[in-house]
């Protein structure tokens, strides 16, 4: 038995760890929500769930909101991702995360959001309905997503993405397709709509 | 092949070992379950409920001429077992195959893009047939197993490896070698986040095989394939490009590690199992090595197998496999088009001509994917080449017309046209009901640009710019 020793040390480490995480503060968000990192700020109508917390080792570079629940809707608010960064954080050397590059084109800028979304977890992340729209004032780009979730959950998606000052930024709605995306969208593109950047 | 994966697959393969006596000497019999009382019975319901999990994957390969090819296959090596084997083909870029006790077969098209014949195939799912047929999983865990029971003691071990695997365990617990929270560092160093560690964990913790266990099935998994008719070498050539595989990697930790025939492989191919397989093919000549067969089974699935390919981001391996995948000289378009997208990817000195280069020599071909079009556009718009972005964007657009992106395309089309820039959506909310994906509104008129395209190209300029 002594070779699983670390294996259960592994588990009471995941053990401790899920109890730590029941410390973790999730905080209510309305009104103007400001992304610091990325210059930009938000209006939310409706108070939503910021679990930031919950998520900032996998995706330092968001803020990670949702409606009614982790499992049922999530918006990731990005910003300042420059050069060398990756949304996506991977805890090995030998897999690397998708990186922002300075020379990015239109079309690998969505490639490099949509990839991310596939570092995440999802699967069979396909990009839809690529056109420009703008984010803040500027100018950017709009995708619509479509993918699944590991055990075959279908999920739609949206974003809104720009590149200001040599960083991006961009706003990612992921849910079930069934009921809570269709649902949300109008309050989703409010969103979009309210994003304003600093002076 | 060797430790397996196949996620509930291993476990399942742990429930049929119930059938069969201890010690391993004896091959299962055909169609042999293990008694409901037995403790291999309930690593049996853990396998089917596995298996049923598998049927609702988001990864698994639905089409069905592609399942029966790999299935006949499977069956020509199983022989008299063939009856018991369901298989499954999933869609994620590790090389993987394995079979559990129930009979239930992954192969993961990792395996599919690195298999160069059919004989290739025959062999890894000869050896898979092996550790199935001699009950490998279940040795292990008569193995490891003390005061528990053996279902008692794969409950737990399942739980902590799924723990183990969750929380990204350091590589500490791999230098014990065969043990589960081993298989599933494994798992995590190779698949980080692309595929389900917990899931896996569960499979991993199920299939971990000892050298000897990798020994005897490779050479079942030659036995055969080779009574089967196919060629002897064909164990040998996969194997071997599996260690050049590894020593193109990116990364020197791989190049200087081992390569693994899964991603549960605590025990990598090393110069000593090619040699025995060397051994046994001896200098026999002959068999079918059924490479036109092969390719032409896994052609359909080529662009998205590399596609999926490219996301594991170790681009010297990709290149490694493209390379080998364009050898023969077929599908030299979509070949040809990875391999620019392995190198735009890669970004070392010198990768941005050469990629430009790979997608200018697939597009000579037909089956070049439109996106190589958009591709090069990227390239001649950087260049500030208008007519040439415009010309390889309508040629995208011809081919594509109902692109992801189309809508963007042309909006670039009509920039690089000097056309009235489409107006900027401003976010008037889209019909509430629309999936995404649904059909978006073009802001430039396709007429207007058409005419001006004609228009802009009927004019080149010597040097092929815009006037």
């Amino acid at each position: 038995m002594n070779k699983f020793v670390p294996a259960l040390r592994a588990g009471l480490l995941l053990a401790c760890l899920s109890v730590l995480s029941a410390c973790v503060s999730i905080t209510a968000a309305k009104g103007t929500v400001p992304l610091a990192a990325g210059g930009y700020s938000i209006a939310l109508e409706q108070t939503w769930s910021d679990v930031t917390a919950l998520y900032g080792a996998q995706t330092p570079k968001a803020r990670v909101l949702t409606l009614d629940g982790v499992l049922l809707d999530r918006l990731y608010l990005i910003g300042g991702v420059g050069p060398g960064a990756s949304i996506v954080r991977s805890p090995l050397k030998e897999r690397p995360s998708p990186v922002m590059r300075a020379d990015l084109s239109l079309t690998e800028q969505v490639e490099f959001l949509t990839d991310s979304i596939s570092a995440l977890g999802y699967k069979r992340v396909e990009s839809t309905g690529v056109r420009p729209q703008t984010f803040g004032g500027a100018d950017g780009v709009r995708v619509d997503y479509r993918a699944q979730t590991a055990e075959g959950l279908e999920i739609g998606g949206t974003a809104l993405l720009a590149v200001r000052a040599g960083k991006l930024n961009a706003m990612v709605f992921l849910a079930p397709q069934e009921y809570y995306y269709p649902q949300n969208i109008e309050k989703i593109e409010a969103v979009f709509r309210s994003a304003t950047f600093g002076k | 092949m060797k430790r397996r994966r196949g996620s509930c697959v291993l476990s399942a393969l742990v429930l049929a070992a119930a059938t069969f006596s201890v010690a391993g000497a004896e091959e299962r019999e055909v169609g042999a379950r293990p008694a409901a009382d037995s403790p291999e019975a309930g690593l049996w319901v853990l396998s089917d409920k596995a298996e049923s999990e598998a049927k609702r994957s988001a990864e698994l390969n639905t089409s069905a001429e592609l399942r029966e090819y790999v299935r006949s296959v499977a069956c020509k090596v199983a022989a008299t077992h063939c009856p018991e084997i369901r298989v499954y083909v999933f869609d994620r870029p590790f090389f993987q195959a394995s079979m559990a006790p129930n009979g239930y077969m992954e192969v993961w098209s990792g395996l599919m893009l690195r298999a160069e014949s059919e004989a290739e195939l025959a062999f890894v799912l000869g050896h898979e047939t092996g550790h199935y047929v001699n009950s490998h999983s279940w040795q292990s865990l008569q193995a490891v197993k003390s005061r528990a029971t053996g279902a008692m003691f794969a409950t737990v071990l399942i739980g902590v490896a799924g723990a183990v695997a969750s929380v990204n365990a350091g590589s500490a617990a791999a230098a014990n070698g065969g043990s589960a929270a081993s298989a599933v560092n494994s798992i995590n160093s190779v698949t980080s986040g692309l595929i389900n560690a917990v899931y896996l964990g569960t499979v991993a913790s199920l299939f971990s095989f000892s050298r000897e266990h990798e020994t005897i099935a490779d050479a079942f998994g030659y036995d055969a394939a080779v009574k089967a008719g196919y060629q002897p070498s064909a164990g040998v050539a996969l194997w071997q490009r599996l260690i050049d595989e590894t020593a193109a990697s990116d990364f020197p930790k791989v190049r200087n590690g081992q390569a693994r025939t899964s991603v549960f492989d605590s025990h990598p191919v090393a110069a000593d199992r090619v040699a025995a397989l060397n051994k046994l093919a001896g200098d026999q000549t002959g068999g079918e090595e059924g490479k036109a067969r092969y390719r032409a089974a896994i052609r359909p699935f080529l662009g998205p197998w590399l596609r999926d390919d490219l996301r594991r981001r170790d681009f010297g391996q990709s290149l490694f496999l493209i390379d080998r995948l364009g050898a023969g000289g077929e599908d030299l378009g979509v070949i040809n088009f990875y391999r620019g997208e392995a190198l735009r990817l890669r970004r070392k000195d010198g990768d941005a001509a050469a990629a430009e280069a790979a997608y200018r020599e697939a597009i000579r071909f037909a089956d070049a994917p439109p996106e190589t079009w958009r591709q090069l556009a990227d390239f001649a718009e950087r260049r500030g080449d208008h007519a040439e972005t415009a010309r390889l964007l309508q040629t995208f657009l011809d081919k594509a017309p109902n692109a992801g992106d189309a809508a963007f395309a042309r909006m670039r089309l009509a920039r690089a046209l000097g056309a009235p820039a489409p107006e900027v959506a401003p976010l008037a909310a889209p019909d509430p009901v629309a999936p995404p994906g649904s059909p978006v509104p073009v802001a430039v008129a396709p007429s207007a640009v058409s005419a001006a395209l004609q228009a802009d190209l009927s004019m080149p300029t010597a040097n092929g710019t815009r006037p």
